[in-house]
């Protein structure tokens, strides 16, 4: 069983990630913050009995759900709730090279220099105007395989479904992300 | 087939997108230290009300815990609690036998009393004299004709 003490290391660990990734998918600062908020609570008062190994796998769980929740309910007040639909859509790739949009090792290197401060900070703020765009189930395949530093079997058991899905969505996200940044004529 | 055969491709992450995935949420991570102070805040104050609920779950369950080690001792107290010593059960035993042998020997003074009382009276009635007035009663007639035939005749 997790203490207190380990429960709430655990918590300020993750609390941060948490709150991005529900703003990444609700674009609203409140909802994101009640979102974590709830999913804590969720945490705490159902699985606080479970030994503190099992907590990140629980909570990336619960706070998917308590997005898919706050979705849900937002359908319910809002029946013309556009973005929901986005949950099971795909695009196509084409014929886009990713190599191309890929920087070298040492343009890289150039990137982490303090003189392009401003360039790194616009560079952010597209990759997350893009992330938002992205359809649901592929922005939560990708948070979780790289922003929460998952596994694929990990992202498949904490999104409830195959590892060749996650693999699918990860890659098209991945593909749609670097497309449209490239478009753009940002390089990584 | 050729569908399956792009299916089956995009089932395979490679290693090229998976550096990219890994590059681009590298970017997209600093942004976790630009959050704003009230937003951090509340980020606080969630996580100390969780810890704070998962204390009192313990507490509840510890509680919880100690009452029903309580009921259990008490349950073996009106049985086979060990610490009540032999010689104050024999004495429970030897105080209720007690008892039931003063009833019983309460009842039993109680009849012999009640005997003695009605051959006392049949001792006076049968000693006392005869009133005149016995003889006019048919009942005592029939009686001492039956006792003194030879007489009566």
């Amino acid at each position: 069983m997790a203490s207190p003490k380990e429960l709430s290391a655990f918590l300020k660990d993750v609390e941060k990630r948490a709150y991005k990734r529900a703003l990444y998918h609700v674009r609203n600062n409140e909802s994101a913050l009640d979102i974590v908020q709830d999913s804590m609570m969720r945490l705490a008062e159902s699985y606080g009995d479970r030994p503190a190994n099992e907590l990140p796998m629980l909570f990336q769980r619960i706070l998917s759900n308590a997005t898919l929740d706050w979705f849900r309910r937002q359908k319910v007040q809002n029946a013309h709730f556009a973005s929901f639909g986005n949950f099971e859509s795909d695009t196509d790739e084409g014929d886009f090279d990713i190599l191309e949009s890929l920087s070298t090792a040492e343009t890289a290197v150039a990137f982490e220099n303090p003189e392009t401060q401003s360039m790194r900070v616009e560079t952010l703020q597209m990759i997350e105007a893009e992330l938002v765009q992205l359809p649901d189930r592929q922005r939560e395949a990708f948070l979780l395989r790289y922003w929460e530093d998952m596994d694929v079997a990990e992202t498949a058991v904490a999104m409830g479904c195959s590892q060749g899905s996650v693999k699918t969505h990860c890659s098209r996200a991945i593909h749609r992300l670097l497309k449209t940044l490239s478009a753009k004529g940002i390089r990584l | 087939m050729k569908k399956s055969k792009a299916h089956h491709r995009q089932d395979h992450l490679n290693p090229v997108l998976d550096a990219a995935g890994e590059r681009l949420a590298q970017i997209l991570l600093r942004s976790v230290d630009t959050l704003d102070p009230n937003t951090l805040q509340r980020l606080r104050a969630a996580r100390e009300q969780a810890v704070e609920q998962h204390r009192m779950a313990l507490v509840h369950v510890a509680q919880t815990g100690m009452s029903m080690a309580g009921h259990g001792s008490v349950g073996r107290v009106d049985s086979e609690d060990p610490r009540v010593p032999v010689w104050q059960r024999l004495s429970s035993v030897g105080m209720l036998i007690a008892l039931l042998l003063g009833l019983w020997l309460i009842d039993t003074i109680q009849n012999e009393n009640s005997l003695q009382d009605a051959a006392e009276v049949d001792r006076v009635l049968l000693i006392d004299d005869l009133p005149p007035a016995a003889y006019l009663d048919p009942g005592f007639k029939y009686f001492l004709k039956l006792s003194y035939p030879t007489k009566s005749r």
